[in-house]
């Protein structure tokens, strides 16, 4: 087993895809699927080795209801990952879960999901979110599985090269 | 990024209380410390964040600080301790375990890690 680990987070608004995204990223079944009624309510939880490291993969709650969750999960956290819908577009959740990542100082990289379905252009996505051209942003799809790896590299380079591994 | 480091030595004494089936310790980020295998972690992560959503609870009705988060199944119970900024302990008992004992040796536990805790950093 790996000796260094990472925790990643994959934070979202509600129906983004996070629950697949983890899961078709690790390629298993979830260690903790914190689900009712497809809507997570608590946290999916799975590690995975990727690039030297284990990585401890959290998926949070959606939900605003459960945004409280957040912290929790956020605490000691290495890196995040934000997954946007490409078929709603930027959401004030969105916004808001920008904001609380960049509290925590860690480096992220934006997943816009569902590519599958609807493509949302990464130049855009960065100025309605107003972000950095250092902030890697993806087209992905969780459900066939296209580019969900790149974006775990891209983080772990992005962590790799703050911490000068 | 994360290096583990372990509390075996700290935890032996917790374990050997008559009734104690096992216990670990946990960083608040919800990773375990010490031995991390897929049991573990799930222990770790589960507990961090459910000691979270009851801390949340607590704060939301105005009724203190949470010290102590016990759960109670057909197996026996559950004690989970916070100390320091970011470490809990998590001690899983027999259901005829006694509670009292293994809560004043926690006690005496948390005050050992305490100590390991500053000789580490």
């Amino acid at each position: 087993m790996s000796e260094d680990m990472l925790k990643v987070v994959v934070f979202g608004a509600l129906n983004a895809g996070k629950t697949t995204f983890v899961e078709k990223l690790s390629g298993q079944k979830l260690f903790l699927k914190g689900e009712y009624e497809n809507i997570t309510t608590s946290f999916d939880f799975v590690q995975m080795e990727q690039g030297n490291f284990l990585i401890h993969l959290f998926a949070s709650p959606g939900h605003r209801r459960f945004s409280f969750m957040w912290d929790t999960l956020a605490t000691g956290m290495d890196g995040a990952i934000l997954l946007i819908d490409s078929t709603v577009g930027i959401t004030p959740v969105d916004h808001e879960l920008i904001k609380f990542i960049l509290n925590y100082d860690v480096p992220y990289v934006i997943a816009v999901n569902k590519n599958d379905i609807c493509s949302l252009e990464p130049t855009n996505v960065r100025k309605e979110l107003d972000i950095s051209d250092e902030i890697p942003v993806i087209n992905t799809s969780a459900i066939i599985n296209q580019n969900l790896v790149n974006v775990l590299d891209s983080l772990i380079q992005t962590i790799a090269e703050k911490n000068i591994v | 990024m994360k290096t583990n480091t372990s509390f075996k030595e700290a935890l032996t004494s917790i374990n050997r209380i008559n009734g104690v089936k096992d216990s670990i310790v946990a960083g608040l980020d919800g990773i375990p410390v010490g031995k991390i295998d897929k049991n573990t972690s799930i222990l770790s992560a589960s507990t961090v964040a459910a000691l979270g959503a009851v801390r949340e609870m607590t704060r939301s009705i105005n009724y203190g600080n949470l010290e102590q988060l016990m759960i109670e199944t057909d197996f026996g119970k559950i004690i989970i301790e916070e100390f320091g900024k970011e470490h809990i302990v998590i001690v899983l008992t027999e259901n005829n375990a006694n509670i009292g004992m293994i809560r004043v040796i926690l006690k005496k536990a948390v005050k050992e890690f305490m100590v390991k805790l500053v000789n580490i950093q």
